[in-house]
């Protein structure tokens, strides 16, 4: 009895990034299926998150009594961030299940599923980057060279989002409880995690945002875009993160993967 | 690229199902209906977890040229023998190694989304099934000829008649040149002036096969495909011959078990 194929494991995901084809075909179409018939398509989200972080800050700049110069990109930004955190985190858990029809019936890499949920995250998220762009032209923000760094943070991002996504589907899949558990928990981090508020605001209490990964994760993105160097620390944590959440993940398929066509 | 001839060899694999959270699936009301859903044997392992033993120690070595027939009554475990030969499945026990492309013909139209034109799952299928840009172009003309569907290709698949929908899911599920075939009862080809196109199309991707598997209660149609017969019967394979023999014993069976 096999209840550790590493060597399997890492077929199957070669063998699903080899059929990009597939997945950025599923990938489209789960996109384009969302916004059929609408004259603005996936733009929507453009909009909305535009809307959103508009609103917000007209709010919480009025409530607050805060210089918005400086405080709007900083929660615009980390608007635009959480919303894909908490996206692929909320929406991992689904990720195998939705694709159950045609797992029972076409003989295709598992890893193949995941690609495709990640595909849409990723494009998701580039489609609210023009809001965030927007947000630092408007308040006038500098562009230097370290502006370039948010390339980079991108593709950790994406790394990221593709490890979660794959191992909270696993999880999510053989567990129910915890693939609904884990959307309930997404809001109530939003509040911990420096967003609406900046970690000095906090006093003693600005731990909290130290020891949420969440806030490290934010952090990558956000700073540079803002035109700062992002905090030696949540670079570290980051690194630390994403290697030990894809040898996580690559342990768990290894011990799973036979299991997970019949759990779907 | 070296040839490989393609292959199918199971080596005493055993397949137990797991089937989890008994107690808090919606059918958790009728006391073991979960065991008699599906086939197999049943074993309830703890409050939360039934374990169904859907194959036992099969083996059997599928080489080019192989025309096989799968038997049994239902719940014997012909469908989930043959989603581990096309590799959905991995067994719990044993060892199954499958060498070349893979088609299946399961249940019609899976993968198709019934909000995408027929145009567009024509590709879609097309890339489920691991054709390139270049396969489907040469495919697509005679795959749109085939459907008839005239104007409604372009449409979602949802205002589709009964009729189109089979035609169409047909012919996408048909769309590959697979080395191995899988093909199971369940897949149905619909109405009657349909049959015969459908089935000159399932005749042509089974002659360009080189192994053929095909579960099927239609003996006329087993013994005009196959050569031989795997006989299955609560997760064990029973008999493996000549497919008259096969379907001699399959029938003596069916008769025996009638009469009880």
């Amino acid at each position: 009895m096999k209840t550790f194929d590493l060597a399997g494991a890492m077929s199957d995901i070669a063998k699903g990034f080899a059929l990009w084809r597939v997945w950025w075909r599923l990938g489209l179409d789960d996109l384009m299926l969302r916004y059929s018939r609408t004259r603005l398509g996936p733009f929507w989200m453009t909009v909305s998150l535009a809307i959103y972080v508009g609103g917000l800050g007209l709010v919480w700049g009025t409530i607050f009594n805060i210089d918005l110069a400086k405080f709007f990109p900083y929660m615009a930004i980390g608007l635009i961030v959480w919303q894909f955190l908490s996206g692929t985190v909320g929406e991992a858990g689904q990720a195998f299940i939705t694709s159950n029809g045609i797992i029972q019936e076409i003989p295709l890499p598992l890893s193949l599923h995941i690609d495709r949920q990640v595909l849409r995250m990723l494009i998701t998220l580039f489609h609210t980057v023009p809001v965030a762009i927007a947000v630092t032209l408007f308040a006038g923000v500098d562009y230097t060279a370290v502006h370039l760094l948010v390339i980079p943070a991108l593709i950790i991002l994406a790394i990221n989002c593709w490890w979660v996504t794959f191992l909270l589907a696993i999880v999510g899949l053989r567990y129910r409880d915890i693939g609904q558990a884990i959307g309930t928990f997404m809001p109530f981090m939003f509040f911990f995690t420096p967003i609406l508020w900046k970690k000095e605001m906090l006093g003693r209490l600005g731990f909290i945002a130290d020891i949420n990964p969440f806030t490290h994760y934010l952090e990558i993105l956000r700073q540079p875009f803002l035109g700062n160097l992002p905090p030696a620390e949540s670079v570290w944590t980051v690194i630390v993160m994403t290697t030990a959440g894809l040898l996580a993940t690559l342990i768990v398929f290894a011990r799973t993967r036979h299991r997970i066509a019949f759990w779907v | 690229m070296k040839h490989v001839d393609p292959q199918i060899r199971l080596e005493n694999v055993g397949l137990e199902f797991p089937i989890h959270d008994v107690s808090t699936r919606p059918d958790r009301a009728e006391k073991g209906a979960v065991a008699t859903l599906v086939g197999g044997v049943a074993r309830r392992i703890s409050r939360s977890y039934v374990g169904v033993s859907a194959l036992q120690d099969v083996n059997v070595t599928l080489e080019k040229g192989a025309r096989y027939a799968l038997l049994g009554p239902n719940g014997a475990g012909k469908s989930t023998l043959l989603r581990v030969m096309a590799g959905i499945y991995l067994p719990t026990i044993g060892r199954a190694t499958i060498r070349g492309k893979v088609a299946t013909l399961f249940s019609l139209g899976a993968g198709a989304d019934p909000n995408l034109s027929g145009y567009r799952n024509i590709w879609r299928l097309g890339y489920l099934q691991g054709m390139d840009d270049k396969q489907i172009e040469e495919r697509i003309d005679e795959i749109i000829d085939f459907v008839e569907l005239g104007e409604f290709l372009y449409l979602p698949n949802r205002v589709y008649s009964s009729g189109m929908m089979t035609r169409l899911a047909f012919a996408i599920s048909t769309m590959s040149d697979p080395d191995i075939l899988l093909i199971d009862e369940t897949f149905g080809t619909g109405d009657a002036n349909f049959q015969k196109k459908a089935q000159e199309r399932v005749i042509k991707m089974i002659e360009s096969s080189s192994i053929l598997v095909f579960a099927s209660h239609n003996a006329a149609i087993l013994r005009e495909f196959c050569t031989h017969g795997i006989l299955l019967s609560r997760g064990k394979v029973e008999m493996i011959d000549e497919i008259d023999t096969v379907l001699d014993e399959h029938s003596t069976r069916q008769h025996n078990a009638a009469k009880k």
